[in-house]
C-alpha cells in the first residue's frame, strides 16, 4: 500500500516538476501561458479550381479543424511545411485519387485586438503521385 | 560518530543533491537551453524534445527568457515540492495525521457503484472514440506520439474493431469476483492507449485527466473488494488516494498558471483572449468588461488553490465540490470548453463513498 502510495503520487507531480506534454501524464492546466494581447491565430487551406477560391473541410481527410489547427501550427512554427505538404498529399491521394485540385493555398488568420488579417503563407501545385 | 537516524539521512541527503543540481543547472545546463533557442546543436536536444515537444513550437512564439524562465522553475519546482512534502510528511506523522488519513471504509456495494459508475463513462465515450479513431485512421502519417507510444503504430481500421470488443470483453470481466481487478487494470491500459492515440495529432485534450486517474487507482480499490465478503466493510485507502490525486490535479492547475504566468494571468487580457478564442453569446458579452475578467480568472485561481484543503478539513467538502461543479459548468457555458455534464466533477463521486465506522465484530 505505502509502494502504491508512494508510486501514485510521485506519477501523479512528476510531470508537473518537469513541465511536459507527456501523455497520459499530461500537463492539466489549459490556458496557463501568458497573454500580453489579444491575440487569435487560425490556420485554413483552400483549394484554387478554375479560379475559385474554395474553403477545403480538412474533415475530409479525418481531422477535424482543432487538429488541423494545432497540426499547420507545429509544422509551420517548426519549419517543416514541405514534409506537411508530402503528408497532406500522401492523405488526399489515397483517399480522392480521383479528386486532386489544381492548387491548394494555405492560409494565416490572425486577430489582433478586434482587427482581422488574413495572410497567404504557402501555395501548393497538385499533389503528383 | 552520533547515531543519526535513516530520515534524518536523508534529509541531508535530498538537501545536497538540490544544491549539487542547482549548481549544474546554472553553470551548464542554462546555456544549452540558449543554445537550443538560438538553433545550434547541443546533446540534449533529444532529451529537450521528449521532455518538452512543444519547445521547438513556441520558440518561434516566446523570447528566450520566457524559457530560460521556465527552465529555472522546474528546478525551483522540484526543491519546493521536496521540502513541502517532506515537510507535510513530519507535520502529519507527528500529529499522527498520516496513519489515520489512510484508515478508512467502503463498502462492498459501493465499490460496485463505482466499478459501473466509472465504467458507464468510457463505455458511453467509447462510442465517439470508436468513430474517431476510425476517422484519424485516414490521416495517420500526422500521427507523432511521445515517448512509449510512439513504438506503437497507429492501428488500422480492422484492428480498431478487434481493440474495441476486447476492451469490451476486458469490462466484462472485471466483474469476476476473483482476480476481476486484472482486467480491470487491463481495462485502464487499454483506455489509456485510446487516448494516445487521439491525442498523437498534436492536440490534448483535458477531458479525462481525473477520470483516468480514478479510474486506474479503482483496480487497487476492487483488489481490496475482493478480498472480503460482500456484506463486509472495505478497507478504502485507495479511495483516499483518489481524493489526493484529485487535489493534487487542481493544486498544479492553479501553480502552474502562477508560475508560467505569474500576476499577468490576472490581467483581462488573458480571460479575453480565451474568451475570444472559444466564443459563446455569454462569454463575448463578459469579455467586454475587464474587471469581470480579472474577477472570473481570480475566483478560478482562488478556488483550485484552495481544492486541496478538502483533504485536511473534511467539513469543507461541500463548498468546495459545489465549487467545482459551478466553476466546471462556467467553462462550458463560457468557453464551451469541456462538457456538460463534466467528468470533472462527475468523478466528485469518489468523496461521498466512505463509511467512517470501523465494522463491528
Amino acid at each position: 500500500m505505502k509502494k502504491v502510495i508512494f508510486i501514485t503520487l510521485l506519477l501523479v507531480w512528476l510531470p508537473f516538476l518537469l513541465l511536459t506534454d507527456i501523455f497520459p501524464f499530461l500537463r492539466f492546466g489549459m490556458f496557463a501561458e501568458p497573454v500580453h494581447s489579444v491575440r487569435q491565430e487560425f490556420f485554413e487551406i483552400y483549394t484554387l479550381e478554375n479560379g475559385k477560391l474554395r474553403k477545403f473541410n480538412t474533415y475530409l481527410w479525418g481531422i477535424d479543424e482543432g487538429v488541423f489547427h494545432y497540426l499547420v501550427r507545429k509544422y509551420y512554427y517548426q519549419n517543416r511545411m514541405n514534409e506537411f505538404w508530402e503528408k497532406i498529399c500522401l492523405t488526399h491521394r489515397k483517399l480522392y485519387p480521383d479528386n486532386l485540385p489544381q492548387t491548394w493555398q494555405l492560409y494565416q488568420i490572425t486577430l489582433l485586438n478586434g482587427t482581422k488579417e488574413k495572410k497567404r503563407i504557402a501555395t501548393y501545385a497538385e499533389c503528383k503521385p | 560518530m552520533p547515531n543519526v537516524s535513516p530520515k534524518w539521512k536523508l534529509l541531508v541527503a535530498v538537501f545536497l543533491i538540490e544544491i549539487v543540481a542547482v549548481a549544474i543547472f546554472y553553470g551548464y545546463f542554462r546555456n544549452e537551453i540558449i543554445a537550443l533557442y538560438q538553433g545550434k546543436e547541443s546533446i540534449w536536444a533529444g532529451v529537450v524534445e521528449t521532455l518538452y515537444p512543444r519547445f521547438f513550437t513556441e520558440k518561434y512564439r516566446f523570447s528566450v527568457d520566457f524559457f530560460l524562465q521556465k527552465s529555472e522553475q522546474v528546478l525551483w519546482r522540484v526543491v519546493a515540492i521536496s521540502w513541502i512534502a517532506i515537510g507535510i510528511y513530519f507535520w502529519a506523522k507527528i500529529k499522527g495525521f498520516y496513519e489515520k488519513f489512510w484508515q478508512t471504509n467502503t463498502t462492498y456495494h459501493r465499490v460496485k457503484f463505482l466499478q459501473i459508475f466509472l465504467l458507464l463513462g468510457w463505455l458511453y465515450e467509447s462510442m465517439t472514440w470508436y468513430k474517431s479513431l476510425l476517422r484519424l485512421s485516414q490521416a495517420s502519417v500526422f500521427y507523432e506520439p511521445h515517448l512509449l507510444f510512439r513504438y506503437l503504430p497507429f492501428p488500422s481500421q480492422e484492428i480498431i474493431f478487434y481493440v474495441f470488443a476486447l476492451l469490451y470483453a476486458l469490462s466484462l470481466l472485471s466483474f469476476l469476483p476473483k482476480y476481476g481487478y486484472i482486467f480491470w487494470f487491463l481495462t485502464s491500459i487499454q483506455i489509456i492507449v485510446f487516448q494516445s492515440f487521439l491525442y498523437g495529432f498534436g492536440k490534448l485534450d483535458h477531458t479525462y485527466a481525473t477520470w483516468t486517474y480514478v479510474s486506474v487507482l479503482f483496480g487497487f480499490l476492487l483488489r481490496e473488494a475482493e478480498k472480503v465478503k460482500k456484506g463486509d466493510f472495505v478497507n478504502a485507502w485507495a479511495l483516499r488516494l483518489m481524493q489526493v490525486v484529485v487535489a493534487s490535479v487542481y493544486l498544479q492547475v492553479a501553480l502552474e498558471k502562477l508560475l508560467i504566468s505569474g500576476w499577468q494571468w490576472f490581467m483581462p487580457e488573458t480571460m479575453q483572449t480565451h474568451l475570444f478564442s472559444h466564443p459563446t453569446p455569454l462569454g463575448l458579452w463578459i469579455a467586454q468588461y475587464p474587471i469581470l475578467c480579472t474577477s472570473l480568472s481570480m475566483l478560478a485561481v482562488l478556488w483550485q488553490l484552495s481544492f486541496a484543503l478538502i483533504l485536511f478539513f473534511p467539513s469543507l467538502k461541500v463548498p468546495i465540490l459545489l465549487g467545482g461543479v459551478l466553476f466546471h459548468t462556467f467553462t462550458f457555458i463560457l468557453m464551451n470548453v469541456g462538457g456538460f455534464p463534466s467528468y470533472w466533477f462527475l468523478v466528485y463521486v469518489i468523496w461521498f463513498l466512505e463509511i467512517k465506522k470501523l465494522p463491528e465484530n
